[in-house]
């Protein structure tokens, strides 16, 4: 079966379908056609359904609310004004409504329709202005939408628009073109006007940009800003130039301002490029490379690339660019209408932003490079000119005894070193080696000690706190350059610093970073080595090798043992740094928020300063222990060498002669003492202090008691041996006191009385013995036991003592 | 310095024993005579001090070596070590504390016994300057120190008021014994000793008497 065109027209979908893809003009045709189609299927509702689809899809409300203003001069509208006039429709009046539009819009859509371009503007009068022809065109395309269903017709249109909209922007540019030509820019404004209202501003501004575009030489005179003979940077060169970007800003803002007004966001756009695309690489090729051709020769003029060496790269001086650059833009860049009230903290902000690849890729790597390179290069060279030095005066020393042993010096310094000479060579006859020396061996000799003297001496130069302070400063400065990057921000919190944020903990982090390569290399490369050093020194220093070569024993013993005191110094100096450091680390670090003291316990930095300080505080105890050891070696030396037998035993000829005061040793181990006590005083904590005090007593304190231990003590000479245990305790109670310590020698003072006592009163004296609460508690009976057996008059008094002490004595015993 | 530097600086070495109660002011008496000090917190002493102080008897220099003794001492066998070879004593008591003075007996009994027949004995009313809490009236104390042949004096350590007096008193006393041989100082007593050296031509006489005494034991 075949099936005709009557045969469709007789479903009524098809039939309306078909009437709503047709042309008004052919929908009209078309009723005209057949009257039995029109009856069935195009007139009434259906045909009040194909002029309300036209009026809706043009955006207008079919609404029985609607007011009809057919009557009221409709007749003047035009293309232009009448959206503006009929916005709504009743249903049974559309094809009325629909009349109206058509009359307006018909001619303009069938001059697109045929390609006419050129015809639309000409048909529309009073259509000269670009804002209007703007409205105009949008107009048409809004009536155009009623056309959808003949899309053919449709696309043509719209194509055509577009073209047309096309040709006239590019009209427009050429017109804007000349008014920028003529400076006429307030004739730009309608321009401008025409191009929003179009919604095409990017364009516009493109232009604008291209069209107040400059070229950098126009602007950039001055290539160079650095002195490079002096490797310094030329600040007002730099501010020249900079000052020349900032009035070429301003003329553009003015021009902006004026044609723009607020109307349209261009000028910060234009900042943003113009920093991003001329600012910046201008100042990143700039502060490219090194000051190449200087620096091996300042490198040799300073011997070392050392912290008031200049600087070797040109990136170090990007924060005092960047100041310029903000101080420059900060007082001359002018407000902009166009860029709105926080314009000026917007640019600046922008800076930062821009320059936070130069920052963070080339500058924080850079400094920290260079700061690295000259705490090595600083700390290395101190300690090679320590060394250097060290050597030539040990080769002075060698050279100065060599003349004096060719007896080119005078006389009596030849006497008196021969008279030390002599003394080596009595020293190692009794050792049994002297006899075969040769001069030679003794000079060898003479050299050593002359160079551990020396050595000694210059102890304290292992650790320069000059160094330290300037390394010190030295980071301080960087670490305020790095912090001059991000003090600038001063805008509200509303404006756009997102980026900005991620720049702020990372500027910490290098902070950071600057601090602790300060503390690594430092502890490493200085005090480390020179502490080790120091120790080295003291272990090895034998305080019986210097008393044996120097004249007057007495006057070495109660000289202070040297390398102690040398080491104390050290001790003073570490402490120093380390107070150097708390307060830059307080005042700067902590103050400036660079680190957080609460938030940060656990950060590595706080860390680093805590293994540094107890670096510090292991050297001090490795030091004053092995300083305690060698002050106990010197004691014993001079209770071995000068606590003479009759000191306390004396003969009882002698004894009414003498007078009762301290031994000539006690009296020297109380100097040696007091040189020794007294010298942490100020240079470490209290409390450190008071542990290498009472130490010291303590050790001391046994060391009395071994010496009792080692003499003879007869009744006679008791009384010598209490003045020189009341001689300990009053130095120990009135002179050092350490209150923990004082009974121990209050204990010996009553040892003393032990030896008193005549040896007719060998029965009390045992009583004495058992009665361990005379001895201030501090001595068992056992000790005190062993005391009483240094009494001379022992073997006659012991049958006595041990009878009371024991019940019967030893020699009371029979073997059965 | 050695010992020999001193040798030639005196011309008669004594010693002196500072007895009595614990707290009566022993110690500050002994420092306030040789170094001029007074300490208010002493505590008490352990064991025995020395002092010494030289000062001049009839153009010849003496040097006096006193000890001071803890007053708590228990052992006789030590206080007799204490009083072993001195020539003189003072017997010290606080006119506030009437229990120090009658102690005084006992110490002087303990003196006696131990110590030269001849010793010099000086009996000290010390802390004068607390009058106004005075215990033992000066007359009685006077009596009794001249019924037992000892010098008297109240003293103050405190203000330094009569000790210098009380001092040179007994130690005056001590040389007149001993210019006049009234006191043996052989090796027996060991007490007051003359030094070598100078002394020995100076004083000819004490020399050879002591060498005598000597003989005779």
């Amino acid at each position: 079966m075949t099936i005709t065109i009557d045969d469709l027209f007789q479903v009524t979908n098809i039939v309306t379908l078909v009437a709503r893809s047709l042309t008004p003009r052919d929908y009209l045709c078309f009723q005209r056609l057949n009257k039995s189609l029109y009856d069935d299927y195009l007139q009434g509702y259906s045909d009040l359904e194909y002029w309300d689809m036209k009026l809706v899809s043009m955006g207008l409300v079919e609404s029985d609310a609607v007011v009809d203003e057919m009557d009221s001069g409709v007749e003047e509208c035009d293309a232009l004004t009448i959206f503006d006039r009929i916005k709504g429709f009743q249903k049974f009046n559309a094809k009325e409504v629909y009349k109206k539009f058509h009359r307006c819009f018909w001619s303009f859509i069938m001059k697109l329709y045929e390609g006419d371009l050129d015809g639309v503007f000409a048909a529309a009068a009073g259509c000269e202005d670009p804002v209007t022809r703007v409205e105009l065109l949008r107009q048409i395309r809004r009536f155009n939408r009623c056309n959808r269903c003949s899309y053919e017709l449709y696309v043509q249109v719209e194509e055509h628009l577009e073209e047309l909209q096309e040709r006239f922007l590019e009209e427009l540019l050429v017109e804007l073109g000349g008014i920028f030509d003529e400076r006429d820019y307030k004739s730009g404004v309608k321009i401008v006007d025409a191009y929003v209202a179009l919604g095409e501003q990017a364009t516009l501004v493109e232009y604008v940009k291209k069209k107040i575009e400059y070229t950098e030489s126009s602007l950039v005179r001055y290539t160079g800003i650095f002195d490079l003979d002096e490797c310094q940077l030329d600040q007002e060169s730099v501010r020249t130039i900079f000052k020349s970007f900032c009035s070429f800003l301003n003329e553009k803002i003015e021009v902006v301002d004026v044609m723009f007004a607020d109307n349209l966001s261009v000028m910060v756009p234009y900042c943003e490029s113009f920093f991003e695309e001329v600012v910046v690489p201008f100042i990143a090729e700039r502060l490219e490379g090194e000051f190449v051709s200087n620096f091996p020769q300042m490198r040799s003029e300073y011997g070392t690339w050392n912290f008031s060496a200049p600087r070797k790269y040109t990136v170090e001086y990007l924060p005092d660019v960047y100041g310029i650059l903000v101080d420059v833009f900060r007082s001359e860049l002018r407000d902009s209408i166009n860029g709105g009230p926080n314009f000026v903290d917007i640019v600046i902000e922008n800076i930062h932003v821009l320059l936070q690849p130069l920052i963070v890729d080339e500058y924080l790597l850079k400094i920290e490079e260079v700061f690295k390179t000259q705490l090595a290069d600083e700390f290395t060279h101190y300690n090679e000119e320590t060394a250097k030095k060290q050597e030539e005066r040990n080769g002075q020393i060698y050279e100065t005894l060599r003349n004096k042993i060719g007896g080119t010096e005078l006389m009596n310094e030849k006497n008196n070193f021969l008279s030390s000479f002599t003394r080596i060579l009595q020293k190692k006859n009794t050792n049994g080696i002297g006899s075969s020396a040769t001069a030679e061996e003794e000079l060898k000799l003479m050299y050593d000690f002359n160079k551990l003297n020396d050595n000694l001496k210059n102890l304290q130069s292992l650790v320069s706190v000059d160094l330290c302070y300037k390394a010190i400063q030295r980071s301080e400065t960087i670490i305020a350059d790095i912090c001059k990057l991000s003090a600038m921000r001063r805008l509200p919190a509303k404006a756009p610093a997102a980026k900005v944020e991620d720049l702020a903990p990372c500027l910490k982090a290098a902070c950071q970073r600057v601090f602790k390569l300060l503390i690594q290399e430092m502890s490493v490369r200085h005090i480390k080595p020179g502490f080790e050093k120091a120790v080295h020194v003291l272990q090895n220093y034998n305080p019986q090798d210097i008393n044996r070569l120097t004249s007057g024993a007495a006057a070495a013993a109660a000289a202070p043992t040297d390398p102690l005191i040398k080491f104390i110094e050290l001790i003073n100096i570490g402490d120093i740094i380390l107070q150097m450091i708390s307060i830059f680390f307080r005042d700067k670090l902590i103050a400036k928020k660079i680190v957080d003291k609460n938030k940060d316990f656990l950060n590595e930095l706080i860390q680093t300063k805590k293994n540094f300080e107890m670096m510090l505080d292991d050297f001090v105890a490795e030091g004053l222990n092995i300083g305690i050891n060698k002050l106990m070696d010197e004691i014993l030396f001079v209770f071995n060498s000068n606590q003479l037998p009759e000191d306390f035993n004396p003969d009882p000829s002698t004894v009414k002669n003498r007078e009762i005061k301290p031994s000539k040793c006690a009296t020297m181990i109380v100097e040696l003492l007091s040189n020794h006590f007294f010298l942490l005083t100020g240079a470490t904590d209290k409390g450190t202090i008071d542990v290498f005090q009472q130490e010291v007593g303590e050790r001391f304190f046994n060391e009395v008691v071994k010496n009792i231990k080692k003499n003879i003590i007869s009744t006679d000479g008791a009384i010598f041996l209490i003045c020189d245990l009341n001689y300990y305790y009053d130095f120990i109670a009135n002179k050092l006191k350490q209150k923990q310590i004082i009974p121990l020698f209050a204990g010996l003072k009553t040892v003393g009385q032990i030896f008193l006592v005549s040896n007719k009163d060998s029965k009390e004296l045992g009583k004495m013995i058992c009665d361990v609460g005379k001895f201030q508690g501090i001595f068992t009976q056992e000790e005190i036991y062993e005391f009483v057996q240094r009494r001379a008059d022992w073997s006659r008094v012991r049958k006595d003592v041990e009878r009371v002490m024991y019940g019967l004595a030893v020699s009371d015993c029979i073997i059965m | 310095m050695s010992n020999e530097d001193y040798g030639y600086d005196y011309d008669y070495l004594f010693k002196i024993v500072l007895i009595g109660d614990s707290g009566v002011g022993k110690s500050n008496l002994l420092s306030r005579f040789t170094t001029d000090e007074f300490n208010v917190n002493s505590k008490s002493t352990i064991g025995v001090e020395f002092a010494t102080r030289t000062i001049e008897v009839e153009g010849k220099k003496v040097k006096a070596q006193i000890w001071d003794t803890a007053g708590q001492e228990r052992y006789r066998a030590i206080t007799s070590a204490y009083y072993r070879g001195a020539v003189g004593a003072l017997i010290v008591y606080d006119i506030s504390k009437s229990s120090s003075y009658e102690n005084c007996n006992h110490w002087l009994a303990e003196l006696r016994e131990n110590a030269d027949e001849n010793v010099a004995v000086g009996l000290i009313g010390n802390k004068s300057d607390l009058a106004h809490l005075r215990a033992v009236p000066t007359d009685e104390a006077k009596n009794y120190a001249q019924e037992n042949q000892m010098l008297f004096t109240e003293t103050s350590a405190l203000n330094a008021e009569n000790v210098d007096l009380a001092f040179r008193e007994l130690i005056t006393a001590i040389y007149q014994m001993v210019s006049k041989n009234q006191v043996d100082l052989s090796e027996k007593s060991g007490g007051g000793t003359m030094p070598r050296g100078p002394t020995i031509s100076l004083t000819p006489a004490s020399n050879e008497k002591t060498k005598k005494s000597n003989n005779c034991c």
